[in-house]
């Protein structure tokens, strides 16, 4: 192999796909390689629409991307429903995820399938997330974060229907500020993350009545910040950033119930959107932002050209 | 952890995840390249546990979320151009 640093080798059986496999001996460490071709990529049809007017953002922090949030940036909440989007901005201001302003929230309604802004409506001050209601397919639910978050209920067009002020589980001092994280409902009870941004670093998960949005009860304390949820079922799964951890949390009895899940590698999940559970396989799914394998088998590019 | 992998096409990040409908054995991946900072569609296989290889340039910036819709498409949030892009597999 042409400039290897791979140390000794010897070929081993390729997978299905690959082209040629090695078994390589390097400093006590045995790596095995396989080769592939560069696969085609997936046939299909992009569609892009501008939503922000305001010219393109490199947060300055993108180099330490081990602790950069994807939250940073023009969005903060979104939510795919049958046949509309909806995202939640502040038009002109970058990081939305905190509320040192009580600015106006405006809520894109764009249309799925013609790919159009339908309409932009004025909403509540820093809502950070959304989802979808399941009492209506074009119905949707969200929650703002600062310093006295509230859950609110809008209808297909944007209106608010609904509003509760979230219970927080401690005291806050003026300008602490709670970011609601992750947001999910089933056909019994609306489930919301909330994890603070300073210290006393800490999470919950709180439960409320799907028609009435009345508070059930709040989960105990994940004594950690959490960038990242997924709600299944009645399941509130949360990505610990600090011990890297997947907490789950039952929101479906009296008590929110937290169990403690996977324990995942360091530093997985620390961004908002990088938690998904798939509920065919049972399977989570998070990211690492680390480019590299951090085991003693470095990763080379090893892809052959056609 | 059942496993892990890493892309190696070119050095990306991932950063949002979500279901991809056109095959439930692979989940679409929200990557940033960390040369060009530009956002990219990759496929993770669930059987072998790895990258899928072939990514598909999204946008400018990195992936704030992603979503599958009922209709089989996939809806990426470019957090720092403030693009939506639709993916519809055909």
């Amino acid at each position: 192999m042409p400039g290897s640093q791979l140390g000794d080798c010897e070929e081993s059986n390729p997978v299905a796909g690959a082209v040629k496999a090695f078994r390589c001996f390097e400093t006590g460490v045995t790596c095995d390689y396989q080769l592939l071709t560069p696969p085609d990529p997936p046939a299909v049809d992009i569609v892009r629409l501008p939503i922000v007017t305001a010219p393109m953002m490199i947060p300055t922090e993108q180099l330490l991307l081990d602790d950069y949030d994807a939250w940073t940036g023009f969005f903060s909440g979104s939510v795919v429903l049958p046949q509309s989007v909806w995202l939640a901005t502040r038009l002109g201001s970058f990081d939305t995820i905190a509320c040192n302003e009580p600015e106006p929230t405006e809520l894109v309604h764009v249309d799925s399938e013609n790919m159009n802004i339908v309409e932009n409506v004025v909403g509540p001050s820093c809502i950070t997330v959304l989802a979808a209601d399941p009492r209506s397919p074009i119905a949707f639910i969200g929650a703002s974060s600062g310093p006295a978050p509230m859950l609110y209920r809008f209808t297909g067009t944007g209106t608010v229907t609904q509003s509760v002020p979230v219970p927080l589980p401690i005291p806050f001092g003026p300008g602490d500020q709670v970011v609601s994280i992750a947001l999910g409902a089933n056909t019994q009870t609306i489930a919301l993350a909330l994890t603070t941004l300073a210290m006393p670093v800490e999470a919950w998960v709180i439960a409320f009545d799907l028609d009435t949005l009345a508070y059930r009860s709040t989960s105990p304390s994940t004594e950690s910040q959490v960038r990242a949820g997924a709600f299944v079922g009645s399941t509130m799964y949360v990505t610990d950033r600090r011990r890297g951890r997947v907490l789950s949390h039952d929101v479906g009895r009296p008590r929110v119930v937290q169990s403690l899940g996977m324990t995942i590698p360091r530093g997985v999940s620390t961004a908002a959107g990088g938690a998904y559970f798939d509920p065919a396989s049972e399977k989570f799914w998070s990211r690492r932002p680390a480019t590299r394998a951090r085991s003693g088998c470095s990763i080379r590019r090893a892809v052959i050209a056609r | 952890m059942i496993g892990a992998g890493v892309p190696y096409e070119r050095e990306m990040v991932p950063w949002a995840i979500s279901a991809w409908p056109a095959d439930t054995d692979r989940v679409a991946v929200g990557m940033l390249a960390t040369v060009d900072m530009n956002g990219y569609l990759a496929l993770f296989s669930v059987a072998d546990q790895r990258f899928s290889g072939g990514s598909v340039y999204l946008d400018p910036g990195v992936v704030r979320a992603r979503y599958a819709d009922s209709s089989g498409r996939i809806f990426a949030v470019m957090g720092w151009s403030g693009v939506l892009v639709r993916v519809t597999p055909r």
